[in-house]
């Protein structure tokens, strides 16, 4: 059975900074805390990717925490991972679900509420909605979003809704209030200092 | 479909690619081609994004089947499963066709190689069938280097049980010494993808091949 998603989401990311893999910024979460990790690594082969997801699955501090691959169920099901998340110009979520089952975890990318709906209404697990703040870690095309859209798409939404973009430590207590049942990071985890520590002070916002 | 242990009932594999068909559809080449009697499609468009890669699919499966030609889809076997493809064609630094058996058991899988090395490890984890080249001088692999000839063809075909498709710059004229080199059989894109009469060109490729 899947248990109520809540706490912090990071996205691993080598762009941003080079200090740390793939696996070596997943531990670090894992031991932090984290509940969720997407595994995200466009610049490697599919045959790398798939051994880098497998070893991910099989680290110990993994423990309850889940894995899941940014837009490739392939990838997912052959490294062991625990679900996918699916941009809007991914795999159709149904299509997703049929291939998964019904124990994978599957998310959805939206950027309004009626993204936000029609995520939830094709299946998927959680709805993740950004970006909330501007943010230099993927180009986007349009303003954002801010935390009034999340507090409307919040009302709406049955499932754990994930708020993403430019989500820092010191705006994290405002976005949970503002009805984020997950945090997404990505620099504030992997780009700071001590990785690990930074993991876990967003963690104690959920204690 | 066919079991790991029978060979492919085609000799040619046609590989699509849609910038090659303009202005005509993909669909529309590919449907072409499945009349004139073509065997096997690998859909291979890996430029295109997940959702419209799942659609062309979905339509080119669709085609394929009302004609019995095999479908395999490049790459993705999460594809190739979700449209009901025949099978998968694994690119050596792909997932692995031993990956694809484990998963995906019902897919056959084909697997492009460029070496004798890659062609026995292919066969090791699993793979029906193996796509060697590029054989001959072909602009669209020019910048790999140089291509490998028939005697490295010769040698991948000695080195495993696999049935070997010649690919690279493959003309009608240049099949006898494949099948020379044993080579099972060829595979090409431009070729039909860019003929002006697909079914002139298909008929060529079946009194050449005796058998498509």
């Amino acid at each position: 059975m899947k248990k109520k998603l809540s706490g912090v989401y990071l996205i691993t990311d080598t762009q941003i900074q080079n200090q740390y893999s793939h696996v070596e910024l997943a531990d670090f979460a894992f031991k932090a805390g984290v509940q969720l990790v997407q595994y995200r690594n466009k610049q490697v082969s599919d045959r790398r990717a798939r051994e880098e997801i497998q070893t991910i699955a099989a680290l110990d501090s993994k423990e309850d925490s889940l894995l899941i691959v940014n837009d490739r169920v392939d990838l997912a099901m052959a490294g062991g991972a625990d679900g996918v998340h699916l941009g809007q110009g991914d795999l159709p979520i149904p299509v997703a679900r049929e291939l998964l089952g019904d124990e994978m975890v599957i998310g959805g990318t939206s950027s309004n509420l009626g993204e936000a709906r029609a995520v939830e209404e094709a299946g998927a697990d959680y709805v993740a909605l950004g970006h909330i703040y501007e943010t230099s870690t993927k180009h986007k095309e349009y303003a954002p979003r801010g935390l009034s859209t999340l507090r409307q798409v919040e009302q709406e939404l049955l499932v754990p809704l994930v708020a993403i973009g430019g989500i820092t430590h010191s705006r994290a207590a405002d976005v949970i209030a503002a009805g984020a049942d997950l945090l997404a990071v990505s620099s504030a985890i992997c780009a700071a200092p001590e990785p690990e520590q930074a993991a876990r002070e967003l963690v104690q916002l959920f204690e | 479909m066919y079991s790991i242990m029978s060979e492919p009932n085609f000799r040619y594999y046609l590989i699509t690619n849609r910038k090659a068909c303009a202005p005509r559809s993909l669909p529309q080449v590919v449907e072409e081609a499945c009349r004139a009697g073509i065997g096997a499609v690998q859909l291979r468009e890996k430029d295109l994004p997940d959702h419209d890669l799942y659609q062309l699919a979905t339509e080119v499966r669709e085609i394929t089947a009302r004609y019995n030609t095999h479908l395999f889809i490049n790459g993705r076997p999460d594809i190739a499963s979700a449209v009901g493809a025949n099978g998968m064609h694994c690119r050596e630094s792909g997932l692995s066709p031993s990956d694809i058996r484990k998963h995906w058991p019902d897919l056959s899988i084909g697997a492009s190689v460029h070496s004798k090395e890659a062609a026995k490890r292919a066969e090791k984890e699993g793979a029906d069938f193996l796509l060697f080249g590029p054989v001959f001088f072909t602009p669209s692999k020019a910048r790999y280097g140089e291509p490998q000839g028939l005697e490295k063809l010769q040698a991948v075909v000695d080195a495993v049980q696999l049935p070997i498709f010649g690919v690279g710059g493959v003309r009608p004229d240049r099949v006898e010494p494949c099948l020379q080199s044993g080579a099972y059989g060829v595979a090409g894109i431009s070729s039909i993808m860019a003929a002006d009469s697909v079914r002139q060109k298909v008929d060529q490729w079946k009194s050449i091949l005796n058998k498509l």
